[in-house]
């Protein structure tokens, strides 16, 4: 079956790509760009840079731009989703893993539009799902972080055990998802399995107000792996 | 023994529909419907049917693999195609009702796995008619939510209970370890 997958960039859209490559063919890369740091469905920052993961990956790429508002972007994300549709695809592939508002929200479209919706990641351990990230051979970086005590020096860090465990502990100390899926760190993927090129960030700064912060990465190009 | 009823054996969607249900069922062992014997049947101590994805209406097309609902007495939890199979085999019938999302669910008949009122996850767009010889245990706004045979411990839901509601299937497996030996 080809199937298009949604894509932000970061770690749970590539790791879901990356199963649903083991069983599917892979299209197209769908990602929507919101104007809004505070987008209800799409993760932000960085996101112009998938053209260019796309591109690593050898997939072509659908982009739409949103304002970001509340329920508009679901209708910009229906007009990409439209649009990825002359790639033949029969379905969409996202990286949900725990948010019933992101998951309603695009099974409704799916079944509006006549399209398979597939969540491959959908009600996983999330520790299992970072194993699993770090085992398959994702180079992942935090490109954010949005809940205390997560601070600037976890910008920019490679996600591995040692961030794992980091992770773990937060997670039983203050509560927050281990892998994030509360919109507690955002990330953003360097290299990874289906990557045919490896992705070298030249510039980034960091980014700081209160208890959030982005790591905005300015200068990005391919490199052989 | 879970059984897993998606288009395809091993297929992307066995990650959404059937693994979620194996976290909740520790131990648990899966069968795709195109490989269920009479002798997995006989060997279960418990058979959950999992769901599968909005689109995938393939499970349709075999009924008569599931004739051995008819015949068995071991407990069965039927999720969302499997309550529409469930309700076929036992002569209900399948019609057209959409629900995506978290529904209200108000229980109608006192029962063992769920109470009250709550909220579950739906999605599905055909929901099953009660089928003779079942009680209705469980409504939404839009349709019949849950039954249950009349003097066997097999149950349909027409929601998600692995999301959000894993204690429907705690509760279905503690009926199981009550009535029987254990293991799954």
């Amino acid at each position: 079956m080809k199937l298009g997958v949604l894509f932000s960039g970061g770690k749970d859209s590539c790791l879901a790509c990356h199963r649903a490559m083991q069983k599917n063919l892979i299209v197209c890369l769908i990602s929507v760009l919101s104007k809004n740091d505070e987008s209800y469905m799409f993760h932000t920052p960085n996101i112009s840079l998938t053209e260019l993961q796309a591109k690593a990956m050898g997939l072509p790429l659908v982009r739409k731009e949103t304002e970001g508002r509340k329920e508009e972007e679901l209708k910009d994300l229906v007009d990409a989703i439209e649009e990825a549709k002359m790639h033949g695809i029969e379905g969409i592939v996202t990286g949900a893993i725990d948010s019933v508002y992101q998951s309603t929200r695009i099974q409704r479209i799916c079944n509006r539009l006549g399209l398979y919706c597939f969540n491959p990641l959908w009600q996983a351990d999330q520790k299992a799902l970072m194993e699993e990230v770090i085992s398959s051979g994702f180079d992942a970086i935090v490109s954010g972080v949005f809940a205390y005590p997560l601070g600037r020096e976890m910008l920019g860090r490679k996600i591995d055990s040692k961030l794992l465990d980091e992770m773990m502990e937060n997670s039983k100390r203050y509560g927050i998802s281990p892998s994030g899926e509360g919109g507690e760190i955002e990330t953003f993927v360097r290299d990874g399995p289906m990557f045919r090129h490896r992705i070298r960030v030249d510039g980034a700064r960091k980014v700081f107000d209160g208890d959030s912060g982005i790591y905005r990465i300015e200068k990005a190009r391919l490199v052989k792996k | 023994m879970l059984i897993d009823v998606c288009m395809e054996k091993d297929s992307l969607w066995k990650h959404e529909f059937v693994d979620p249900v194996q976290r909740a069922a520790p131990g648990s062992r899966v069968v795709h419907m195109s490989d269920v014997t009479e002798q997995d049947i006989g060997e279960a101590d418990s058979i959950i049917i999992c769901g599968t994805a909005l689109m995938d209406n393939e499970y349709m097309k075999h009924w008569n693999d599931f004739g051995w609902l008819k015949r068995t007495d071991v407990p069965v939890l039927g999720i969302c195609a499997g309550a529409h199979i469930i309700s076929k085999i036992f002569g209900g019938s399948i019609c057209m009702s959409n629900e995506i999302g978290m529904v209200e669910i108000r229980v109608t008949e006192r029962n063992d796995l769920f109470r009250g009122t709550f909220h579950a996850y739906e999605l599905h767009n055909s929901a099953a008619s009660l089928p003779r010889g079942f009680i209705a245990l469980a409504e939404s706004d839009k349709c019949l939510q849950a039954f249950r045979h009349a003097s066997k411990d097999i149950y349909g839901v027409l929601f998600h209970p692995e999301v959000r509601n894993t204690g429907t299937i705690a509760r279905f497996l503690e009926k199981k370890k009550k009535d029987g030996p254990g293991g799954i």
